[in-house]
């Protein structure tokens, strides 16, 4: 921009409406000293975004100089929040309407929502020279998550039109054409010809819901900015969104189709929805979703059915979010000898209003024998080894013992431990007595409860905080940190390996504190969210960078050489030293030395193999659109 | 109505799937299954997706636990289990 005259701007501000937001003043100040506004991306040539709290917010909608008119919420009684795109030349004719009690310009969400690119070294002028990347052209991009805002703009072409290839609502109705008979597929035509609609979710009958998670998770990984302003990751990646069902068993119990958001077969099944979408185009889907139950060890089927699906073909890749339970108490360890005892403590806040679990897992060769203590001290159930004991008030059941001998998987030993709802608050023991010791070592944890956590009584051991399916040979796992803070600390919440066969997972952490990003039922809005969720997507995106890359140079990877490019150029400082983290990983991923690392691959004669013929090759430097 | 079965005697079934297969209603069971055989579908599964040469996502009746836990060239059984959001 133009260096103001200062002089004239200070004439011109003087004339401009005193109690008008700064920002807009300066615009006025620009325009008339004859200074353009320039387009971006969300906004045409002297056009500006705004925010404003309105006592009408119909004549907000009707008001003819407002483009994009959209209002967000209430703000007390009497006022509405609402957002709009106006001409500069009309900003002060639109502060004078009697209805508007404030008008500001849009925040400068640049700043915010560019510390994820940039931190990660994925701006385009950050990445190196004689790069290949073009915002993630020619990937596909994948989201397992729940409620994505297809209307939102930064899912849109510059000509309004979608850019996901397809939406599989795995809660949508049953039809000889859905997918793997359940949920309804939403094609690009469909979503395109909903867009037009006064009401698009109700045409073709998906709600994202307010929530956002999915929309957000979605605009980290490749949400294009033509709504909030900012680009994510890739921004010109096609998209593939899965909504996650928890409806597919009517009989499930209502309480955990409350908390529960899709279950191991069918995030397969959406895995596997996305690759055969994608075909021999190179595929990264972002799953933000998890369990704290299981083996920890690579080993469940779902496990194997992840690690299948990514080495079937060259170019995929799955990564998950690491998992917010770090401080959470759920995690217990110890080691026992024959004959001795440990007791468990499990702390319930209150009655239950749904069933908890806690499952333990140690050594094949070994017995433990485990009690089960109510809040009162009374002896509730006893498991030997290889029973399954259920405590029965009258006819209902509300506890179950399980202590498994020999799973089919692993050949270790589990004890699950369930209690139901209604049962009381306070403190449980599970009393572990150990009758065949060769090993001795065990692991426990709670399952995960988004909205009430029962725990382990400080002080804890953090470790092995990472969920269960994060735990695959070949996902990604992926920690939090602060790119808000200089010295990038780590998010307080996020998990900490190793997993419980002593790999170093997760593997890499990116930024995933206080992001922000596309916002439901907004069209251009954002909000703000942290979680190891939102640190999953950047990496998402950076795989899919790294992708491009490859393919554009002849390059195809596996997933074992996709891990390796990504850890071995992982940033330290934090973390400290050259050791791999517990939680930060091997360090926070960069873009721009991930993909100098597939260009010295290529400078090298590869590793990777030749891609196929239809692959696109390399031609020209491409820049992001 | 399902019959009682003796989750004890399921060596197959995947321990962490004990729990929710101890708490299900339902008279189908929707679960992934790892097979000996390649392509191996048994009778009693209705095959929903095929996600590597032995694993796939299927139903089947609760009654059929027992027919699975029989059949050689299955190795082993993992009911679905229900996810949380990482939020």
């Amino acid at each position: 921009m133009s260096q103001i005259d200062v002089s004239i701007a200070e004439e011109a501000k003087s004339s401009a409406k005193t109690d008008l937001d700064p920002r807009l003043q300066l615009l006025i100040v620009q325009m008339r000293s004859g200074i353009t506004k320039v387009a971006s991306v969300s906004t045409a040539e002297n056009e500006v975004a705004v925010i404003a709290r309105v006592a009408d917010a119909d004549a907000w909608l009707n008001l003819s100089e407002v483009r994009d008119a959209t209002v967000i919420g209430k703000a007390g009684s009497d006022s509405s929040i609402v957002t709009g795109k106006i001409p500069v030349t009309r900003i002060e004719k639109v502060r004078n309407q009697s209805y508007i009690e404030s008008l500001k310009a849009a925040q400068p969400l640049q700043p915010m929502l560019a510390v994820a690119t940039d931190e990660t070294e994925a701006q385009p002028a950050q990445l190196p020279a004689g790069n290949h990347v073009s915002g993630g052209e020619g990937v596909v991009l994948g989201v397992i998550d729940y409620g994505g805002d297809f209307v939102h703009r930064n899912f849109r072409k510059g000509n309004g039109k979608t850019r996901l290839l397809s939406i599989w609502d795995q809660n949508g109705g049953n039809s000889p054409a859905s997918p793997y008979g359940y949920g309804v597929e939403h094609s690009t035509a469909s979503l395109d010809l909903a867009i037009n609609q006064a009401d698009p979710y109700s045409a073709i009958g998906y709600f994202p819901g307010a929530s956002s998670h999915g929309t957000h998770v979605m605009d980290i990984a490749a949400g294009n900015g033509n709504g909030s302003g900012v680009p994510g990751m890739v921004p010109n990646a096609d998209l593939i969104f899965v909504n996650v069902t928890h409806e597919r068993d009517p009989h499930k119990p209502e309480d955990i189709i409350k908390t529960s958001f899709g279950d191991s077969a069918t995030l397969l099944e959406a895995l596997k929805y996305i690759f055969d979408k994608a075909g021999r185009r190179p595929a990264v889907v972002n799953v933000s979703l998890g369990t704290n139950g299981g083996p920890h060890d690579g080993t469940s089927l779902v496990d194997q059915g992840i690690d299948a699906l990514v080495s079937a073909a060259p170019n995929r890749a799955v990564v998950i979010a690491a998992s917010n339970s770090f401080d959470d108490g759920i995690h217990a360890t110890g080691t026992l000898s024959a004959g001795a005892s440990h007791d468990l403590h499990w702390d319930v806040a209150a009655t239950l209003s749904r069933p908890i679990e806690m499952e333990l897992w140690y050594a094949g060769q070994d017995r433990l024998k485990v009690e089960l203590f109510g809040p009162n001290g009374a002896l509730l159930a006893t498991a030997a080894p290889g029973e399954t004991k259920q405590v029965q008030l009258g006819t209902d059941v509300v506890a179950l013992l399980a202590n498994r001998l020999n799973d089919p998987n692993n050949h270790d030993n589990m004890i699950g431990v369930f209690l139901m709802s209604g049962m009381p608050g306070g403190r449980y023991i599970v009393r572990l007595t150990g009758e065949v010791i060769t090993d001795g070592k065990f692991h426990v944890w709670i399952e995960r409860d988004n909205i009430f956590q029962s725990n382990f009584p400080a002080p804890n051991d953090n470790t092995h905080t990472i969920g269960s399916i994060s735990c695959g040979k070949k996902v990604i796992a992926v920690g939090s940190y602060d790119a808000n803070t200089s010295t990038k600390p780590l998010s307080y919440f996020s998990s900490a390996g190793p997993t419980r066969d002593g790999r170093k997972k997760p593997e890499i952490s990116a930024p995933g504190h206080n992001v922000w990003a596309a916002r439901s039922l907004t069209v251009t809005g954002v909000t703000r969210m942290s979680g190891t969720s939102m640190a999953a997507p950047v990496v998402a995106g950076i795989i899919a960078l790294v992708f491009e890359e490859a393919v554009a140079r002849g390059i195809n990877l596996s997933i074992d050489q996709t891990i390796h490019i990504l850890t071995d150029s992982a940033r330290r400082s934090p973390p400290g030293g050259a050791a791999w983290n517990d939680r930060y990983g091997h360090g926070r991923i960069s873009a721009a030395k991930a993909i100098k690392a597939v260009i010295d691959m290529s400078a090298g004669g590869g590793g990777g193999t030749e891609v196929a013929a239809t692959a696109k090759k390399a031609s020209k430097p491409r820049k992001r659109k | 109505m399902k019959r009682k079965i003796n989750l004890d005697e399921l060596h197959k079934v995947e321990s962490s799937s004990v729990i929710p297969l101890a708490r299900k209603a339902s008279d189908v069971v929707q679960a992934i299954i790892k097979v000996k055989e390649t392509n191996y579908v048994p009778l009693c599964v209705r095959l929903r997706a095929s996600i590597g040469p032995d694993i796939f996502t299927g139903e089947f009746k609760y009654d059929d636990l027992e027919s699975l836990e029989q059949d050689p060239k299955v190795e082993s059984v993992s009911i679905s289990k229900d996810l949380k959001s990482a939020e």
